[in-house]
């Protein structure tokens, strides 16, 4: 949404908009009530949403919260709690190609740098199904495919 | 292209602990009354055309000839230099942190991300063989070479030049970097080898001589210094 | 389920094609409520207090109620991501440098 208003703006130039240039606002505020009822219960749910995730982390692949003996679940928390915020404000303001550049392609070099790429792949896919137990499918269908998205970024 | 310059950025100001802050219309700031294009760290940026960078390379060459891959070398490595200072003070002021004590590839990323903002290309490093002392940088997407095409050359002198320069006064071990193969070349991605200066001399050595990336690759890591 | 699609016109009746302006016309951009509405609902003619209550008089995604304005205090420590970057066990430049 966000960046299809800055290129609105800057393809509109001096002129009106065309009823096709204003579809995207169309689309975007027949999805809005849904967008931001779904924003407040992943906002609501936040931390039952990172303990779950957290506990089927913790049963299925253990190692991932763990860097030889230390335990890096806190840090594990941090970040999956700072991604799950931004995808959260993305799904908002409808705007997915916003948050990779604002947040997932720094975010996806600094991950290889801890080579967390494993823990983040099977963090993102385990974050969409544990989010639609909180969601209806139609807020989980806005939600997931940016959870996805933040997977494919940030998990390889 | 970018100068340390004490133009603060007010985004900065207001948010001093905002990590992510490498989107386009964040990381740089257009001071419109002055015509001065500032970064998140204050840099001076200018924005050049392709038509600069080649005017750079051909105007030098025509003035110096097959030196001009010295000079070019040379004004990397004290950009390197600089720019390490530079980085040093805002790594500190950003993470709260002295970069010796900081996790060494989250360091190195952190000081390429204004380069990438800055579109000089995103990179990788390859440390596997760090304990042989070298490692290699696989650089994207290089502005040098992206400008000039595939002229069966490298091309990338002035990369080659800043990694040397910021390395050395990074680890205060003094290293030089060759670029070993070149988007110039028809390769898909540009290859640099840092190191030690013989292990530097040794390759360039055996890239003039025809090798590839791969041989020298390979000649490395079975220990051979010389031809 | 409502069809996101599906957009009411004036009768209530659902407008399968819909020009812009026609859908621009239908929203409450000021947020007041029909007359017979607040009469029968008997809410207070008041100003929106949270972004939730002004997007629930949109009128065209069904009647939820406004969601509540109370923020949830969550207690993760966002700035302790500066611990992250010194590790026990990671390799720093000190290190780098004892390799060269």
């Amino acid at each position: 949404m966000l960046s299809h208003i800055e290129t609105l703006i800057r393809e509109v130039d001096g002129r009106y908009a065309t009823d096709n240039e204003l579809l995207f606002m169309q689309n975007y505020l027949q999805t809005a009530r849904l967008r931001f009822n779904a924003y407040q219960k992943i906002q609501k749910s936040e931390r039952a949403i990172i303990q779950q995730v957290k506990q089927k982390l913790k049963a299925t692949e253990p190692q991932l919260l763990r860097r030889g003996k230390a335990d890096i679940s806190a840090k594990w928390q941090r970040d999956t709690v700072r991604v799950l915020r931004f995808c959260a404000h993305a799904m908002l303001v409808a705007d997915e190609e916003g948050l990779e550049e604002s947040l997932l392609l720094w975010f996806q070099s600094i991950m290889r740098a801890f080579k967390a790429q494993q823990s983040c792949d099977i963090t993102y896919k385990t974050m969409q199904d544990v989010v639609r137990q909180y969601l209806t499918p139609q807020e989980a269908e806005l939600f997931c495919p940016i959870l996805a998205r933040a997977r494919r970024l940030l998990g390889q | 292209m970018d100068t340390p310059s004490v133009s603060a950025h007010k985004l900065r100001q207001q948010h001093p602990q905002k990590h992510s802050h490498y989107k386009f219309s964040e990381f740089f700031q257009f001071n419109a009354t002055e015509g001065t294009i500032a970064d998140w760290n204050g840099s001076r940026n200018i924005i050049t055309s392709e038509h600069f960078i080649i005017g750079l390379l051909e105007g030098l060459e025509e003035e110096v000839g097959a030196a001009s891959a010295a000079v070019m070398y040379s004004i990397g490595v004290e950009w390197g230099k600089q720019d390490s200072l530079f980085f040093d003070q805002w790594f500190e002021r950003e993470y709260n942190i002295r970069p010796q004590q900081a996790n060494l590839m989250f360091l190195l990323e952190t000081w390429w991300w204004p380069f990438t903002a800055q579109g000089w290309g995103r990179w990788e490093i390859d440390m596997t063989d760090r304990q042989q002392g070298f490692m290699f940088i696989n650089l994207f997407d290089s502005a040098v070479a992206r400008t000039l095409g595939d002229v069966g050359k490298p091309v990338c002198y002035l990369y080659a030049g800043l990694y040397a320069g910021f390395f050395t006064e990074m680890v205060r071990k003094q290293l030089s970097c060759i670029e070993i193969q070149c988007y110039s070349m028809g390769e898909t991605y540009c290859k640099f080898l840092l190191g030690a200066k013989d292990r530097i001399d040794a390759a360039a050595f055996w890239l003039n001589e025809g090798a590839t990336a791969s041989d020298i690759e390979n000649r490395l890591r079975a220990g051979y210094t010389s031809s | 389920m409502t069809d996101l699609t599906q957009v009411l016109d004036a009768q209530g009746q659902p407008l399968s094609t819909l020009t812009v302006d026609h859908f621009f016309q239908q929203i409450n951009w000021s947020g007041t409520q029909q007359r017979s509405a607040r009469e029968n609902s008997g809410a207070p003619e008041t100003p929106y207090d949270t972004v939730g209550q002004f997007f629930a008089t949109f009128p065209w995604q069904g009647a939820t109620a406004a969601p509540s304005a109370r923020r949830l205090a969550i207690d993760i420590d966002e700035a302790a991501f500066d611990q992250l970057l010194a590790e026990d066990d990671a390799l720093t430049l000190d290190d780098l440098s004892a390799l060269f």
